[in-house]
């Protein structure tokens, strides 16, 4: 009798802990399962492919950049396919949701005459103004737990891969209740006839929660766990529920420090392409892979991947899954793989730099981070690219040319539209694939000389008589400051020119006569332009930042160019144009925005200068010197910093080349950082600047020393804008062209009779 | 009388020059016969002080044609009689982006956004306009008449 009274208690006991550990496990996993369901990163976007007549691209080049997105060469009968046709290429786009709208998939047929787009059509064969490619995704925003995902949604997982899964992994899916007690049986006599583990007898539910634990260990206490967790789940939520979250959430690869999760991305990491366009083939990969993604790694193992995607491929056929032919035909196919989608250029660490600053003050990074956002960003992969070669290619070049320790110099680069102050390239350091310390973002260097046309802008404001062929002095300058420190500048190399004209000032980069010429305007209002451009208080307006003793990022002096690259309009600087959430609903946009920020006659003689500098000045040296280019070189202190700024009709790129730990280069803005430039400009297409005359002035020639009136045949000529009114003598010993003395004197008595 | 006519020899002069010049308020003809709209370069023959060593290689460059922007355009007015101004700006400044020297573009934004209630931005947009439009009269008096309405609406706002 006691005996079964102490049984009995024991048994209640027993019960009420069970029962109380069955509840701690259905609070555990139940809240796990929804909120894993939740947690999406947010996708970056680059720019998209633009196509339209006149575009400069050449079939071969669209081909590339289609199939950089996974696009497959064959019919186009379905979307995310396209086909040669002699000189034309027909695309089957995909669906797209832009922040413009959605874009349905479609059909288009781009026509080319060598190296541009000469039409372009729908598939009626109705004339189209313009299509474009989506955008490649160049980035994710992860929850910190490092783990990336695609999601597919319910209902959007191929019919042919859930069912593969059932049949390879676990045959009565539809029927248990968690577990298999049928197929562990089956698993423990395989094995142990075989002598190993070649079966698992695990449910997919059970596989599903044994995915949410990082630990591995399989001892009994975990397995039962897990069974009793399987069982909750089954109990709690609908089959087609567990198997879209197992979809989403399986374990199937490791991309570098990113573990990859879920078939969705599985297959771009894989394949590049989306799982909607994958074959019967790359299916039997993806299901094959789950059972050891290292072991079975088709990238490392492929002969290993293959034979067990062989099996793979039976199984389907022996249930009815895929008919012989397909079998036959996948089972001779290679295995599809491609690394195309995970160069190390893929992810712009860099320039994802900027995205999460530019985030981070208007989102919460949690949110940011799980909530599924859309990112629409100014990247242009093709800049980037060209950007990130030019950089590793002359750092090479330069530390082998002059015998420098290999690998030591840092670069960045900046590149934005030269209208629109959109960012489009970013480089941080020179191993673009490291995430390292953004030099580009971050690193603060004394901008030297880069600020003179600055300095040359103000003058010209506020002295009405001032224009580009008025001479300067170019002559010693001693300032005392107020602690009774004496600052004498040097020309950066030669003695004082003495009297120069501004435009060659600026041109040759003359330090003395920059002083000079700033002191007599003043120091603040350089000071204030910077800070307004910067949207910062301004530096102290001490007399050495005539000559740019201020530290500033290759981002900040993009900021400020942008006043020149945009004809006396600065656009703000930005990466981000829009972000969306999981849905495609506009959560925020950054538009379009400019600002006059300096007299726009000024502006224009000072682009003129700067083009100036390329032709004659300190930028000659460089590839683009004869072709409208503008530009401006800086070196700062005893060769520490070698910087140059440049732009064209379509884009602003500041490029710094230096050490990390600042120590000098020996290296100019001509030698270190031109060079960079150069190599970059030469993948690009290059326009000249475009210099209408500036209101009220004509263009004369003058002499580049003297700045005086001048021809070929008694001088070194330059043509410059000059004021209509402006008097400017002729070099002695020229014997000049009568007319335009005369215009010009009319010019100036008809200006007395207004 | 000698020194009369010596006194109106010069005036004649001036006179001559005077007719000889374009009528008032056109501009002088300038120096180089071409515009000189594409960049600094030098009058003369006189090559650059040093020669770089290679040729600049010339990768195509685009030439988008006028169904470009007039399509965007197009695309833009109706999103806005559609209802749906955020679609209306990103199709404009898409058109800016691709042809970022339109005068047109950025007139169209300006009025989209003064439609809007943003002021100061249709000015920002307008000045840039109008910038650009120099040298052609009718977008110059769009760009003109334009400002003006936003003056307006700055004062009475």
């Amino acid at each position: 009798m006691r005996l079964l009274r102490v049984a009995g208690v024991a048994a209640l006991v027993g019960a009420v802990a069970l029962g109380f550990w069955l509840f701690q496990l259905d609070r555990h996993i139940t809240s796990t399962f929804e909120g894993r369901r939740w947690s999406i990163p947010a996708r970056v976007f680059a720019q998209p492919l633009e196509l339209y007549p006149g575009r400069a691209l050449s079939a071969d080049q669209l081909g590339l950049e289609l199939e950089r997105i996974g696009y497959a060469s064959g019919r186009v009968d379905a979307p995310g396919t396209w086909r040669r046709e002699g000189r034309n290429l027909q695309v089957h786009l995909r669906r797209f949701v832009f922040t413009e709208g959605v874009r349905p998939a479609r059909v288009v047929r781009v026509r080319f005459e060598g190296t541009h787009i000469s039409g372009l059509e729908d598939g009626a064969g109705a004339s189209l103004a313009l299509a474009r490619v989506e955008p490649p995704v160049i980035g994710s925003i992860f929850p910190g737990h490092g783990e990336d995902r695609l999601i597919v949604p319910p209902g959007e997982t191929p019919e042919l891969l859930l069912e593969t899964l059932k049949v390879v992994e676990d045959r009565n899916f539809d029927q248990h209740h968690g577990f298999d007690p049928a197929a562990i049986l089956r698993a423990a006599w395989v094995n142990l006839r075989s002598g190993r583990v070649e079966q698992g007898g695990s449910t997919l539910t059970q596989q599903l929660v044994k995915s949410y634990y990082l630990d591995n260990r399989r001892t009994l206490g975990r397995k039962l766990r897990e069974l009793a967790m399987a069982v909750i789940l089954e109990l709690r939520f609908e089959k087609q529920d567990l198997l879209n979250a197992y979809v989403n959430e399986i374990y199937v690869g490791q991309d570098g420090a990113r573990a990859v999760h879920g078939f969705g991305l599985a297959s771009q990491f894989y394949f590049g392409r989306p799982l909607a366009e994958t074959t019967p083939a790359q299916i039997a990969l993806l299901v094959a892979v789950i059972r050891g993604p290292s072991y079975y790694n088709p990238f490392r193992h492929p002969d290993r991947a293959r034979a067990r995607r062989d099996r793979v491929l039976e199984q389907m056929h022996e249930f009815d899954l895929i008919d012989a032919a397909t079998r036959d035909r996948a089972q001779a196919s290679d295995l599809g793989t491609s690394r195309g989608d995970r160069r190390a250029g893929r992810y712009y660490p860099a320039f994802m730099d900027l995205v999460r600053a530019q985030l981070q003050r208007d989102y919460d990074p949690k949110l940011l981070a799980s909530s599924g956002f859309r990112i629409f960003t100014s990247l242009e992969p093709v800049v980037q690219e060209s950007a990130e070669r030019a950089v590793r290619r002359t750092l090479s070049r330069i530390e082998a040319k002059r015998d420098l320790e290999a690998g030591a110099l840092q670069a960045a680069v900046v590149v934005t539209h030269a209208q629109t102050g959109e960012v489009q390239a970013v480089v941080g350091s020179r191993d673009p694939a490291v995430d390292g310390f953004n030099y580009a973002l971050d690193g603060q260097r004394p901008i030297g000389s880069l600020i003179k046309p600055l300095v040359y802008l103000s003058a010209l404001e506020r002295d009405p008589d001032l224009h580009l062929a008025s001479i300067i002095d170019d002559a010693p300058v001693a300032l005392t400051d107020a602690r009774g420190e004496r600052w004498t500048p040097h020309n950066f190399s030669g003695g004082p020119r003495g009297p120069v004209p501004v435009i060659r000032a600026l041109a040759e980069s003359l330090n003395l006569a920059t002083v000079q010429l700033g002191l007599a305007t003043g120091v603040e209002p350089v000071a204030e332009r910077i800070g307004e451009l910067l949207g910062e208080p301004p530096p102290p307006a001490w007399p050495s930042l005539l000559l740019g003793a201020l530290e500033l990022s290759p981002l900040d002096v993009a900021r400020i160019y942008a006043l020149f690259s945009g004809d006396g309009f600065a656009a703000p600087v930005k990466g981000i144009l829009a972000v969306e959430d999981r849905a495609g609903a506009r959560l925020d946009r950054y538009p379009l925005q400019t600002r006059q920020v300096g007299d726009i006659a000024s502006v224009l003689q000072i682009n003129h200068a700067l083009t100036t500098v390329m032709t004659r000045g300190t930028g000659r040296g460089s590839l683009y010197a004869g072709r409208g280019v503008a530009g401006k070189t800086g070196t700062s202190d005893d060769y520490r910093d070698a910087w140059f700024v440049g732009f064209d009709a379509t884009r602003l790129a500041v490029v710094w080349v230096g050490y990390g730990d600042g120590r000098s280069s020996r290296l100019t803005g001509s030698s270190g950082a031109l060079p960079v430039w150069d190599a970059m400009m030469s993948e690009l297409p290059v326009m000249p600047v475009e210099m209408p005359l500036p209101p009220g002035h004509r263009l004369i020639d003058v002499d580049f020393e003297t700045g005086l009136r001048a021809d070929a045949a008694c001088g070194d000529p330059v043509t410059i804008p000059v004021p209509l009114r402006a008097p400017v003598r002729s070099k002695p010993g020229c014997r000049l062209d009568p007319g335009d003395e005369l215009r010009n004197l009319g010019n100036r008595i008809r200006s007395w009779l207004d | 009388m000698a020194r009369l006519i010596s006194r109106l020899l010069p005036l004649a002069g001036l006179l001559t020059l005077l007719a000889g010049c374009a009528g008032p308020g056109s501009p002088p003809a300038p120096v180089e016969p071409s515009s000189s709209v594409s960049g600094g370069g030098t009058a003369g023959a006189q090559p650059p002080l040093a020669q770089p060593e290679a040729e600049a290689p010339s990768r195509p460059v685009s030439r988008p044609g006028p169904g470009l922007s007039l399509a965007l355009r197009n695309d833009s007015s109706a999103a806005l009689e559609a209802g749906d101004p955020g679609r209306a700006t990103a199709l404009l400044e898409r058109a800016i982006r691709i042809e970022p020297r339109r005068p047109e573009l950025w007139l169209d934004l300006a009025e989209l956004h003064l439609d809007q209630g943003r002021p100061a931005r249709a000015q920002q947009m307008a000045r840039r306009g109008a910038a650009l439009a120099r040298g052609r009269p009718e977008l110059e008096r769009r760009a003109a008449r334009l400002l003006e309405r936003i003056a307006g609406v700055t004062r009475s706002g």
